[in-house]
C-alpha cells in the first residue's frame, strides 16, 4: 500500500497510521569548532531555573541525590518540553520561601518558557526524579514525580494543565523513592509503575567521619558532619504498582515478588534481557547488590547473583547509581550498563544470551576513564546518527568534602562520551566533544532527546544545586536519520518493549524500545533510527510489544524527519 | 691480683738465693716493670725450679706480657707441683678464656673450684664460660651459688635469667624475674639491661614484667614506654604500642626511633589519619629522613590517598631504589589511581628487587587482571608463582580462580573457589563468586545454596553496620 507523499507501507500484521512531523527548530546550530556537542546558555534557552539542594550544615543526603530530568511532550505539539525535578518542604528541610520544580514549555525556536504555574506542578516535597508516560491512554504524557517521603502522580488534563492525582491513584505508600519507570509488567497494554526505593533514612540524618564516603578527611574538626555513606542505612524493598485502568493502580509489589528482596535503589531500567517479550527490571542498589529482575509472566524472579550482575567481578557489592539497557554490539540481546562510585570503575554488562551477562568494562574502554568517577545519570544513543548506540555519562562525586580528601577524585566531574566503533569497541571521544565536557559538574539525572526536532539527539543534565546543563547535538550533521513516534493501542502507549530493526545501505540495525534508565530521569520517548550515509532506510520493522503480536514493515519511510505510527490503525 | 699471696709463698719455699731475687722479681712486678721481673723469675727458677710460688708468679708475669702461652705453660707447672692450689687453676682458666679456648678453660675453673667452691670470681668465669659453650644447665648451679652467696648479685641474676630463658624454662625464669624485681637496689637502667636481653631471647612476657615495674620506678622513662611498645607491637596490640611510643616520643621528642615507631603503630592500627596528622606535625623534625616519607607515604596509602602516597614513596625510591617494598606500594597506589602501566612497572621492579616475595607477584596479577581481558594469562602465571612461594595464600587463591573463571575454566575456578571458602568461610565475595560459577556450570542447587550463604552474611554484615551506626547517632 501506498499513502500521502509517495511512503510504501507494509503491514504484517494489520493496519497502520502515519503522521509526518515538523520541520526543525533552527536553533540548534554547530558549535564550528568540530566538537560534537554545544552547550545552549540559560541567555540562550531561557531555562533560569536552578536547583536547590537545600544543603544544610547537617548534610542530610537526600541534598547530594537529585535532581532528576524530565523530557516530555506535555502539550503534545510535537516538541519536546523539559521538566526539572527540586527540592521542597520535608522533614529535614523547610525553605525560607516555597521551592517548586520547573516545566518549561518548548517555544519551538530554541527557547523555552516557564510554565509551571501556569500548569499546576507545585509539586511541594523534597523531590528527585521524574517520570513522564501516558498512564491512562489518553494521549497526554503524565508525569510521576519520586521524593523524600512521598511520590505525586500528576495527571495531564490535556490542556497545559496537570492535576495532582495521587491519592486517587493509589500510589501512596511512604518512602525516599528514586527511579520511576512506567512499562507494561504484565503485558495488559497498561503502563504499570515501578518505583525503587532507596533507605531507610527515618532515623540517621546526619553522620560524622566515622561514617562518611571514606572516613575522617584530615584537618577536619571533629564536629564536622559528612553526608553517610549509604552503607550504615537499612536497605528497603522497591515497589510495583498495576495500573489497573480509570487512574487506579494497586500495589503488587508482594505477589510479583520485586518486594521480596531489599535494595537501595537508585537507577532502574526495564528491558528484556532473554528476547521472552516480558520486560525485566534492572535495578542498581548502593552499596548492596544490583538486582536483575527476571519477568516470567508477571511474577519476577531475583537473579542479579546467578547472572553476573549483581556483585563485581570480584564478588564484591558496589555503589550502583545510574543504568542503562541497549544492544551495544547489535547481536540482538539486550546489553546492561551500570555507573559506580570512584575506583570501582562502571560495568557494561554484555549479554551471554543465557541469562547471565559479563562485564568487559576493561576490554572495551569503560573501565579506564571511569575508575575515578562516580557516575549518575547516563544513556546509550547514537549521538551520530550511525546506526549504532553510544554512550554518554554524566558524573559528580556524592560527597562535596571529597576533595579534600582524595586528590585524584572530585566533587565536580565531567561528562564522558563514548563512540561505539562498529565493533563492539567503546571509544572515548570526551576530548572532542565540546567545551561543556571540558568542565566539571555535579552532574545527577540525565535525558537525552531532540530539543529541536533537527533528529539528532541533544542532552538535558539535571546540576546538584545548579542550573541545568543543556548540550546541543552538533555531531550527528551530515547523517540521515528517521525519527518515529509510536504509539501503541493493544499494547502500551509508549510501545516500551517494542523492538525496532532497520537497514541502510544494507547494514541492519535493532533496538528495544527501553524504559527508565538513567538517573532520576525521563527521556524524549520518540526514537531516532540513525541511518549513516544512507539517504533513506531500505526499511524499518516495529515488533510491537505483547499483547500484540504485531510486525509492520515499512519501506519508503521518509527520512529525515519525524513520523508517528499508531498501531493498528488506517493511515490517515 | 695476688702478688702479696705468692711473696709470702716464695719466701716460704725458697731456696738459697732466691728469696732476693724472689723478692725483686716480686717488686718490679709491682712496679710495671714485667721483663725484669720475669728475668728475676727465671733466675730463681734455676736455682729453684720445683717452687710452685715461681711457677705462678712467672706465669703472671707472662701474662701481663700478653705471652699467653708461656702463662699457660708456667701454670701448668705451677699447678703440677701444687695441684691444690685454687688460684693457679683460675689463673690457668681465665689465661684459656683469653685464648678462646673456653672448653680447656672450663675444665681447669673445675678443677680449681674443687679446691675452693665458694670462690665468687671463679664460678662467675665459670659459668660464663659454660653459657659461652651454651652448656646452660652446667651453668646454673654456680650461678645460683653466687645468687645464694649475695642475693643483690645482678649479674648472676641476669645470667640465670638469660639461662631460663634460653632454656624455655618459664617457671624458673619467672621466679628468678620475680627475684629481681623484688631487689630493693634493682635500678632503672638494670631493668633495661634486663628486658633488652628477654626481647633478644623472645621471651617477651618476662621483659614486659621487667619493663612494667621499671615504669613504677620512672613513668618519665622513654626507654622503658618504648620497649613496652615494641613488645606491643610484637603481640598486634597496636592501640598499647601507640600509647607506649606516644609516651617515649613525648617524653624525648627528638628522636626520631620513638616518633617513627608511633607513626608505624598507628599504620598497623590503621589510624592513617591520625598518622598522617602527627607526621605532619614532626616533619620539621624528621621529614628529611627516608624513613619519614616512607611512613607518611604508607599513611597515605592506608587512607586511600594514594596521590599522596605516591608523592611521598616516589622520594624514598629516588633516594633508595633498591627497597623493594617502596616499589610494591608505589605499584599499588598506582594501581589504585588507575595508571596500570606505572603500577605495573613497579611491582615488576618489586619483583626483581625480591623475587622471594609472593605477594609481589599477586599484586602484579591484580594489575594485569584490571588492566585488559587479554593480559589473564599473564595473571594466572603471576598467581602460580605467588602460590608456589605461598600455597596457603587464600587471596591469590580467590584471585587465581577469578582468573579461571574470566578464562572460562570453571571446573579449575569452581575447584579454588571451594578452597577459598573453605578456609575463610564468611568471605561473601568468594561466596558470590563460587555461586556464579555454579549457575554457569548449571548446578542451580549448589548455587542457590551459595546464595543463600551470600544472603545469610550479608545481613550480618548489614547488622553490623547499623551498629555501627546507632553508635553514632546524633
Amino acid at each position: 500500500m501506498s499513502v500521502g507523499n509517495g511512503l510504501k507501507i507494509v503491514s504484517l500484521g494489520g493496519l497502520l497510521c502515519l503522521f509526518v512531523s515538523v520541520a526543525p527548530s533552527p536553533r540548534g546550530g554547530t558549535a564550528g569548532d568540530g566538537s560534537l556537542f554545544r552547550q545552549a546558555p540559560p541567555a540562550e534557552t531561557g531555562i533560569r531555573w536552578e536547583h536547590s539542594n537545600g544543603k544544610s550544615a547537617q548534610r542530610y543526603l537526600p541534598e547530594t541525590i537529585g535532581p532528576g530530568v524530565a523530557i516530555l511532550d506535555y502539550d503534545g505539539d510535537g516538541w519536546p518540553d523539559l521538566f526539572f525535578v527540586n527540592s521542597g518542604e520535608s522533614v529535614f528541610f523547610h525553605p525560607k520561601t516555597p521551592l517548586r520544580p520547573a516545566l518549561y514549555r518548548n517555544n519551538h525556536d530554541g527557547t523555552f518558557t516557564d510554565v509551571t504555574v501556569k500548569a499546576g506542578l507545585d509539586a511541594n516535597l523534597f523531590g528527585m526524579g521524574a517520570a513522564a508516560a501516558d498512564y491512562d491512554g489518553d494521549g497526554y504524557p503524565d508525569l510521576l514525580v519520586t521524593g523524600y517521603g512521598k511520590c505525586i502522580l500528576y495527571h495531564n488534563n490535556g490542556n497545559g494543565t496537570f492535576s495532582d492525582a495521587t491519592t486517587p491513584s493509589g500510589i501512596t505508600a511512604p518512602g525516599w523513592f528514586t527511579n520511576a519507570v512506567w512499562f507494561d509488567y504484565n503485558n495488559d497494554g497498561k503502563p504499570d509503575l515501578f518505583l525503587a526505593q532507596f533507605v531507610d533514612y527515618s532515623s540517621l540524618k546526619s553522620c560524622g567521619g566515622a561514617n562518611a564516603y571514606g572516613g575522617k578527611a584530615e584537618g577536619m574538626p571533629e564536629a564536622q558532619t559528612f553526608y553517610c555513606i549509604p552503607r550504615v542505612f537499612e536497605p528497603m524493598p522497591s515497589y510495583l504498582y498495576r495500573n489497573d485502568g480509570g487512574g487506579r493502580f494497586t500495589d503488587v509489589s508482594k505477589e510479583s515478588g520485586i518486594a521480596a528482596v531489599r535494595g537501595k535503589g537508585f537507577g532502574v531500567v526495564a528491558t528484556d534481557i532473554n528476547n521472552d517479550g516480558d520486560l525485566d527490571l534492572f535495578q542498581a542498589n548502593d552499596t548492596v547488590p544490583n538486582f536483575l529482575f527476571l519477568n516470567h509472566g508477571g511474577k519476577f524472579e531475583e537473579m542479579g547473583l546467578a547472572a553476573g550482575v549483581g556483585y563485581s567481578e570480584d564478588g564484591l557489592a558496589r555503589s550502583g547509581m545510574g543504568v542503562d539497557a541497549a544492544d551495544f554490539d547489535q547481536d540482538g540481546k539486550q546489553d546492561l550498563f551500570v555507573a559506580n562510585i570512584d575506583q570501582e570503575t562502571f560495568s557494561l554488562y554484555h549479554n551471554q544470551g543465557d541469562e547471565s551477562f559479563v562485564d568487559l568494562s576493561r576490554s572495551r574502554g569503560i573501565a579506564g576513564p571511569t575508575r575515578l568517577l562516580s557516575g549518575w545519570g547516563l544513556k546509550f544513543f547514537d549521538y551520530d546518527n550511525d546506526g549504532l548506540p553510544d554512550l554518554i555519562l554524566a558524573n559528580g562525586h556524592p560527597d562535596d568534602l571529597v576533595d579534600s580528601r582524595m586528590k585524584g577524585v572530585t566533587y565536580k566531574e565531567s561528562l564522558l562520551l563514548f563512540h561505539n566503533d562498529g565493533r563492539g569497541g567503546m571509544t572515548n571521544v570526551t576530548k572532542s566533544a565540546g567545551r561543556a565536557f571540558e568542565e566539571k559538574y555535579a552532574a545527577r539525572g540525565l535525558a537525552a532527546g531532540d530539543l529541536n526536532n533537527d533528529g539528532y539527539l541533544d542532552i538535558v543534565v539535571g546540576i546538584n544545586g545548579g542550573a541545568p546543563l543543556v548540550l546541543y547535538n552538533t555531531a550527528a550533521a551530515g547523517n540521515h536519520w528517521v525519527g518515529l513516534s509510536l504509539r501503541g493501542t493493544r499494547s502500551n502507549p509508549a510501545a516500551i518493549g517494542a523492538i525496532l530493526r532497520w537497514s541502510a545501505n544494507g547494514a541492519v540495525h535493532s533496538r528495544l524500545k527501553t524504559a527508565g534508565g538513567s538517573f532520576l530521569s525521563s527521556h524524549d520517548p520518540r526514537e531516532v533510527l540513525g541511518l549513516g550515509a544512507a539517504a533513506r532506510p531500505d526499511w524499518v520493522e516495529i515488533h510491537w510489544p505483547k499483547p500484540s503480536t504485531r510486525v509492520d514493515r515499512l519501506t519508503h519511510l521518509a527520512p529525515d524527519r519525524y513520523t508517528n505510527l499508531v498501531e493498528g490503525k488506517d493511515p490517515q | 691480683m695476688i702478688p702479696g699471696i705468692v711473696l709470702l709463698a716464695l719466701l716460704a719455699q725458697a731456696g738459697a738465693g732466691v728469696p732476693n731475687l724472689a723478692r725483686e722479681a716480686h717488686e718490679d712486678f709491682g712496679n710495671g716493670r714485667f721483663v725484669a721481673a720475669r728475668e728475676k723469675l727465671k733466675g730463681a727458677l734455676a736455682i729453684s725450679p720445683e717452687n710452685p710460688a715461681l711457677w705462678s708468679l712467672l706465669g703472671l708475669t707472662d701474662s701481663k706480657l700478653n705471652d699467653l702461652d708461656e702463662a699457660i705453660a708456667s701454670f701448668r707447672r705451677a699447678v703440677k707441683l701444687a695441684p691444690d692450689d685454687a688460684q693457679s687453676w683460675f689463673n690457668l682458666g681465665a689465661l684459656y678464656g683469653r685464648k678462646n679456648e673456653q672448653a680447656a678453660a672450663v675444665e681447669v675453673y673445675r678443677t680449681g673450684l674443687q679446691f675452693d667452691s665458694n670462690n665468687a670470681s671463679a664460678n662467675r668465669n665459670y659459668a660464663f664460660l659454660l653459657m659461652s659453650l651454651n652448656r646452660l644447665p652446667e651453668a646454673i648451679p654456680p650461678l645460683e651459688k653466687l645468687k645464694g652467696q649475695n642475693a643483690g648479685d645482678l649479674s648472676a641474676r641476669l645470667a640465670l635469667i638469660g639461662c631460663f630463658a634460653k632454656l624455655g624454662n618459664q617457671g624458673e625464669l619467672d621466679k628468678e624475674v620475680q627475684g629481681a624485681l623484688e631487689l630493693p637496689d634493682f635500678t632503672l637502667d638494670q631493668h633495661l639491661k634486663i628486658a633488652r636481653m628477654l626481647v633478644r631471647e623472645k621471651q617477651p612476657g618476662a621483659a614486659r614484667s621487667i619493663l612494667e615495674h621499671a615504669l613504677t620506678i620512672s613513668d618519665h622513662s622513654a626507654e622503658a614506654h618504648f620497649g613496652l611498645g615494641l613488645l606491643e607491637m610484637e603481640a598486634d596490640r597496636f592501640e598499647e604500642a601507640v600509647r607506649h611510643f606516644g609516651r617515649a616520643a613525648q617524653i624525648d621528642p627528638a628522636s626520631a626511633p620513638y616518633s617513627m615507631r608511633l607513626a608505624e603503630a598507628l599504620i598497623l592500627w590503621e589510624h592513617y589519619g591520625t598518622a598522617i596528622e602527627f607526621l605532619r606535625a614532626v616533619q620539621p623534625r624528621f621529614g628529611s629522613l627516608p624513613d619519614y616519607q616512607y611512613k607518611l607515604g604508607l599513611a597515605y596509602y592506608g587512607a586511600h590517598r594514594f596521590p599522596q602516597a605516591i608523592e611521598q614513596l616516589e622520594g624514598v625510591a629516588r633516594e633508595n631504589p633498591k627497597l623493594d617494598r617502596v616499589q610494591f606500594f608505589l605499584g599499588n597506589s598506582y594501581s589504585s589511581t588507575g595508571d596500570l602501566p606505572r603500577a605495573e612497572q613497579y611491582l615488576r621492579q618489586a619483583i626483581a628487587l625480591e623475587p622471594r616475595n609472593g605477594s609481589y607477584y599477586a599484586a602484579l596479577a591484580q594489575v594485569l587482571r584490571k588492566s585488559n581481558d587479554d593480559r589473564n594469562a599473564e595473571a594466572i602465571a603471576n598467581l602460580e608463582k605467588a602460590l608456589a612461594i605461598d600455597p596457603a595464600d587464600v587471596e591469590s587463591k580467590h584471585a587465581l580462580a577469578l582468573c579461571y573463571e574470566r578464562a572460562r575454566d570453571y571446573n579449575a575456578a569452581l575447584a579454588l573457589f571451594q578452597q577459598v571458602v573453605a578456609g575463610q568461610p564468611n568471605l561473601t565475595s568468594a561466596h558470590v563468586a563460587l555461586a556464579r560459577i555454579y549457575y554457569k556450570l548449571r548446578k542451580k542447587t549448589e548455587g542457590d545454596r551459595e546464595s543463600r550463604i551470600v544472603a545469610e552474611l550479608q545481613a550480618k554484615e548489614q547488622a553490623k553496620q547499623s551498629a555501627i551506626r546507632n553508635s553514632a547517632r546524633k
